[in-house]
This record gives C-alpha cells, sequence and structure tokens, in this order.
C-alpha cells in the first residue's frame, strides 16, 4: 500500500507544533510533507487568497497550504483552542480550518482534530488518536506512536533550553575591549521576542537574527528560557495572561529585563491583537528598566528591507555608542 | 582645505554638506531627490565645486545617510555609511550637547530621538504609514494652491484653529474638505491642520517617550514656522530649530565621517569631485536562483560595476553592504 501523504504547513502554531507531528505521523507510516519556508511565491500566494483583513502571519498560512495542496492527500490544519487552564489561542487559530475551508477551493481533504484540553475529545492523546485512525486500524500501535512522540517532544523542547548563565557568551558585559577601535567590536546581547512564527521565519523577519549575528551581537530568545522561568516570571503580573503563546513571550521579556540585556526587540505583526496588549506590557516593563534599550519592529506585507535595516542599525549604534560612552570613549568633534 | 562631506539621500530631498576641519559648513546644498538621487548627488557637487571655485579643496572623509545611503555611499566612495538616527543626533549634539529631544519630520519618515548625557537612549520611527509627514503637507498645500514655502505663515495668521481629524491623511483630507464648505477660513483650516499633524506626531511617534527640553525640531519640515508654534503649544517648551535644520542629517554623516576618520586613519574612498562628470548607471534584473526572485540593483560607473545588492542570500552582493 502507498504511504498516505500528510502535508504540513511551516506556519502559525507548527512553529511549536511542528515536531510532534511529525515524529507521531512518521511512526504510524506515514509521509509527512512540511512546506517550504516561506518565500516571495508562498507570500503572494497567500496575499492573493486571504481575507484583506487578516494578519500577514495567517495570510502565510494560506500560502504554505496552497503551495502544499499538488503534493498531497492530506493537509493537517488542527484547531487550536486551549493547552492550559485558563488560557486561549488566537481566534484566528481557532477558525483558522474554517477560514481555509470558506476562501480556499479545491484542496486535499483537511485533517482539523481539535485541540481543547477542557474536552475529553481534545486532549492532545485522544486527538493525536483520531488523525491517527486515518492511517492504521490498529489502535495499540497509534497509542504507543503517541507516548513515545510526545516524550521525544518533550525531551527536545527542553533540549534547546540553555543553563541561564551560559547565555550571556562568557558574561559580555564585562568583556568590552579596553580601547575597541569600531563600534561593532563591541560585543552585546540583544533579545528577539515574539510569536516563533515571526522570530524563526526570516523571510518575514528579513533575516533579522542573522543580520544581528552578522553584527556581532548574541542573540537571545524566547525557545532557550526555561519554562519553570518563564512560569516565575509571570507571577509578577497581577492578572494572568490569556493567550498561550503569549505567555512565553511576556515571561521571557521580563526575565531578559531582569538579567539586564543590553536591548530587548519585540516582533509584531500590524493588526496583530494579542500583541496590541502584549506590546503594551512589555513596553510598560521596560520603562523600570531604563538600562535596557527597548524597540519594537511591526511586519506587514509592505515592510521594506531598508526601513528594518535602518532600525536595527540605529538601534545597535545607540547602544554601542553608549557603551563606548560609558568606557570614556567620547567622540572627539 | 581639508574637509569632510556629507551625504543625505532621502526619499524627498537630497542633502550635501562640507564641513571644514573645525566643523564650520563651508558649503550646504538642499536640492529635491525627485526620484532621481544620482542626479542630484552630481547635480550638488557640482554646485559645492562652483561655490568654491579657486580653493583647493580636499575632501578626506565622506559619510552617507538617509534611505539612499548604501547608493550614495557607493556612487561617491563613502568611508562611512549611517542611518539617519544616529547622523540626526550626532549633528544635533555637536551643535548642543544638552539637547534631550530631537523632533524631526522629513518627506515620507518622522522620527524621535531622545537623548541623555550626550548619547541616544531611545527613537521611533513612524511605522507603516506616512500620515503626519512633509510629503502629508506637501499634498495638501498643492490641493489648497498654497506655496508650500508659505504654509506656515497661514497658519501663524488664522486667530483660531479649526480642529481636524489627523490620525489618518486620508480622513483629515475629507475633514478638510468637510470644514471648508462650512466656510471656515482657509488661515484656520491650515492651522488646524498643523495642530492635527503635531498631535498626530506626539500620539503616534512620541508614545510613551519623555520629551524634556531642550528640544530640537529638525528636517525639512522645521522650515513650517505652523508647526514649530504647534509644538511649542502642545510641549509647553521652547522649541529650538537650528540654522541648517534642513540639511541636519548630512551635517551629521560628515562629523561621523570625521569620527571614522580619527578612529581609523586611512585614505579616504571618495571617488573625488571630478566623479560629477562622469557617467553612472543603475541598472536592475530578478534573480531567478530560488523562489524569492530578488531584485538585485547593480551601479555601473562608465560601464565598470561598483557595487551590487538587494539580494536576500548575497551571492551578487558586491562592494556596500546595507549593514556593515
Amino acid at each position: 500500500m502507498q504511504k498516505k501523504k500528510i502535508g504540513i504547513p511551516y506556519a502559525l502554531y507548527f512553529y511549536e507544533y511542528y515536531p510532534l507531528w511529525k515524529e507521531f505521523l512518521t511512526r504510524l507510516g506515514a509521509e509527512v510533507i512540511l512546506s517550504q519556508p516561506t518565500n516571495k511565491k508562498i507570500l503572494d500566494l497567500g496575499i492573493r487568497s486571504a481575507l484583506s483583513e487578516v494578519c500577514l502571519p495567517v495570510k502565510i498560512f494560506y500560502g504554505h497550504v496552497l503551495s502544499l495542496s499538488e503534493q498531497v492527500d492530506y493537509i493537517l490544519i488542527p484547531r487550536m483552542v486551549c493547552i492550559e487552564r485558563g488560557a486561549f489561542f488566537c481566534p484566528k487559530m481557532i477558525g483558522l480550518p474554517d477560514m481555509v475551508r470558506s476562501s480556499l477551493q479545491n484542496l486535499p481533504t483537511q485533517l482539523t482534530p481539535i485541540i481543547d484540553v477542557r474536552q475529553s475529545y481534545g486532549t492532545w492523546k485522544n486527538s493525536l488518536m483520531e488523525v491517527g485512525k486515518l492511517i492504521t486500524d490498529n489502535s495499540s500501535e497509534i497509542s504507543r506512536a503517541f507516548s513515545d512522540s510526545w516524550k521525544i517532544f518533550q525531551q527536545n523542547y527542553l533540549a534547546n533550553i540553555l543553563e541561564p548563565n551560559l547565555l550571556f557568551k562568557s558574561s559580555i558585559q564585562n568583556n568590552i575591549p579596553k580601547k575597541p577601535r569600531k563600534d561593532i567590536e563591541i560585543p552585546v546581547n540583544i533579545a528577539v521576542l515574539g510569536h516563533n512564527y515571526l522570530t524563526n521565519d526570516s523571510y518575514v523577519n528579513m533575516d533579522l537574527i542573522n543580520k544581528l549575528k552578522k553584527m556581532n551581537v548574541n542573540v537571545l530568545t524566547p525557545e532557550i528560557v526555561h519554562p519553570a522561568i518563564i512560569k516565575k516570571q509571570l507571577k509578577k503580573l497581577y492578572k494572568p495572561i490569556f493567550w498561550s503563546l503569549s505567555r512565553k513571550v511576556v515571561g521571557a521579556a521580563f526575565y531578559y529585563f531582569e538579567k539586564k540585556v543590553d536591548g530587548i526587540i519585540h516582533l509584531t505583526s500590524f493588526e496583530c491583537g494579542e500583541d496590541s496588549m502584549v506590546g503594551e506590557l512589555i513596553h510598560h516593563q521596560s520603562q523600570k528598566y531604563p538600562d535596557v534599550s527597548y524597540t519594537e519592529f511591526v511586519f506587514d506585507e509592505h515592510s521594506g528591507e531598508a526601513g528594518i535595516n535602518t532600525r536595527i542599525e540605529a538601534f545597535l549604534d545607540m547602544i554601542r555608542r553608549k557603551k563606548r560612552y560609558e568606557i570614556g570613549l567620547t567622540p572627539s568633534w | 582645505m581639508k574637509t569632510f562631506l556629507g551625504i543625505d539621500v532621502g526619499a524627498v530631498s537630497t542633502d550635501l554638506v562640507l564641513l571644514d576641519e573645525y566643523n564650520n559648513v563651508v558649503s550646504d546644498v538642499y536640492l529635491r531627490t525627485q526620484g532621481q538621487p544620482i542626479k542630484m548627488i552630481k547635480k550638488g557637487l557640482s554646485i559645492i565645486k562652483e561655490e568654491n571655485q579657486g580653493i583647493s579643496l580636499e575632501v578626506i572623509g565622506v559619510g552617507t545617510t538617509g534611505s539612499g545611503r548604501v547608493l550614495a555611499g557607493a556612487m561617491a566612495g563613502a568611508d562611512v555609511v549611517k542611518n539617519e538616527i544616529t547622523a540626526h543626533a550626532v549633528a544635533a549634539l555637536y551643535i548642543n550637547p544638552d539637547v534631550r529631544t530631537i523632533f524631526e519630520i522629513g518627506g515620507q519618515d518622522s522620527k524621535i530621538i531622545i537623548l541623555q548625557n550626550g548619547v541616544v537612549v531611545d527613537f521611533a520611527m513612524n511605522t507603516i504609514c506616512a500620515a503626519g509627514t512633509g510629503s502629508f503637507l506637501d499634498h495638501q498645500a498643492s490641493r489648497l494652491g498654497i506655496p508650500i514655502e508659505e504654509f506656515g505663515d497661514y497658519a501663524l495668521r488664522a486667530q483660531n484653529s479649526v480642529r481636524i481629524a489627523g490620525r489618518c491623511t486620508v480622513f483629515a483630507e475629507s475633514d478638510m474638505v468637510h470644514k471648508q464648505q462650512m466656510g471656515y477660513k482657509e488661515e484656520e483650516i491650515i492651522a488646524g491642520l498643523c495642530e492635527a499633524m503635531v498631535r498626530n506626531y506626539l500620539n503616534n511617534v512620541g508614545k510613551g517617550k519623555k520629551i524634556a527640553p531642550p528640544i530640537f525640531f529638525q528636517g525639512g519640515v522645521a522650515a513650517n514656522s505652523g508647526i514649530k508654534k504647534s509644538f511649542q503649544k502642545e510641549t509647553g517648551h521652547e522649541i529650538i530649530v537650528p540654522e541648517y535644520y534642513r540639511v541636519m542629517g548630512a551635517i551629521g554623516a560628515a562629523l561621523l565621517a570625521k569620527e571614522e576618520m580619527e578612529q581609523n586613519p586611512r585614505q579616504s574612498a571618495f571617488y573625488g569631485l571630478e566623479l560629477v562628470d562622469k557617467d553612472y548607471q543603475t541598472s536592475g534584473f530578478e534573480c531567478d536562483g530560488c523562489p524569492n526572485h530578488c531584485e538585485v540593483i547593480e551601479i555601473k560607473v562608465d560601464g565598470e560595476i561598483i557595487a551590487r545588492w538587494g539580494d536576500r542570500c548575497g551571492k551578487w552582493s558586491l562592494g556596500y553592504q546595507a549593514i556593515r
């Protein structure tokens, strides 16, 4: 029998959950096809087919779905509702299967398991089991595949986490050359925060992370902060954050402020509802830490690369010139 | 005479400044870019050449800034290519080391820069909308049939101002039409427009920023006395418009070139004032190496490629890079 081909769009929540699904489906004998990383063609496909009012990441999701449609038997579009008490996903992710179904025609069969842990049908296990049944009838095999892949998913997640003290490359803070000849020689720690479908999609964020690295920046992200630290940091809020995916961003932001990194860049997409709250929270917190420079980059369809480059350059210049000043290297003019 | 050259290529204007070794302005040129940055840089340099006829000029450092800084840097042979924020801050700090706030409003973008003890500590630029920038004023001035240079004086003559919605250019325009039809005077409408623009600027670009005096107001729009007055009214502080407000970016670029050459002494990469006689061509092509289809731009001097950029992967990049 031919292997069933299941397509996974490389967008939105799959930046978080792709490894789990891939492991699970492959173990059951399906062939998993991940769409290409976002490129101009995918972006154009998405913009042309999606509703004009939705945010850029959702449009990009459409593009990924379309780019897969000719190659696969099924496309996986889970309905992500709730994975923990008191927090939910963005309404656009909850409605994603409906949005895609209503605006795109002639797609392969869509698999839309519901992840809503408040309901018995919506637990991770039951939800994945439901999809597994399409591939095999052997329910004990499905069950085993689930527990194995769940375990691997958790382990790999934790494997990315660094010891907090290792985050700051050999304590860069005290490592500034006495007389740096060029500003670029001054090493800095910068945390890049935001939903990981922005921070990790180098097409959308115009290769921000690599640009920073090339400019001698030690880049820190929310993914390397231990969940326990995030949880602890979130206790600082008088009310828990309502959105699951934003919890990590806010917790990491608070942590990095406390650790006095040199700068924090918050990435957000235009029209993001979550970020309109979360951005304010982080901005508010930034005012308590005047030593930590803070800025926000907004992405949308027509963000030109020049605009982002100017902001990155200006942000780094600000930090480095401040440091020069602190070590007594004032400009001679 | 040893000099430093600063070039600021913006969306609306191209500015050049020549400073002597003691930072005195030898020449300053302000030109409309009109979508032809190369032509304007050449024109600017030939003006500088003419103005200084009979003086032997030695350019020992060149800095470029503005949204066209990479192009300008490649074309002129710059020693330093810097963003506009740093350039504007440096120029203002040179004039007044105590400056705390800079409002900079240019043709298509606006910025706020917050400084403390002589360094930038915070800044913001307008995000994805050009509302509240020079282009908006230009557009409204031409719609009312008033030369942009007189726009500010109209505002100052007004006894009262009309409240105009400033959030969006399109809404502001329909609001203006409405107020005109209600019979308000032109002066009052223009004054209202200036106030709307300042409100828009302070609520968007200036949101959450600690605005403290001394406040500098620079960029092309600083010519508009109506806007200056509105800023004074809204902030409650004196607004200082520096003498060379239009070319502050270029002054900053020249100062940064000086700083660079002092820190890393070397021969300037400048192609010389003779470059005005050279034939520069730019061309572009779409790379089909991957689905990104980047637009690659090439710049040639007398048929020889001197710089190339625009590709994401870097396989075509040559010479100047947007980010060093």
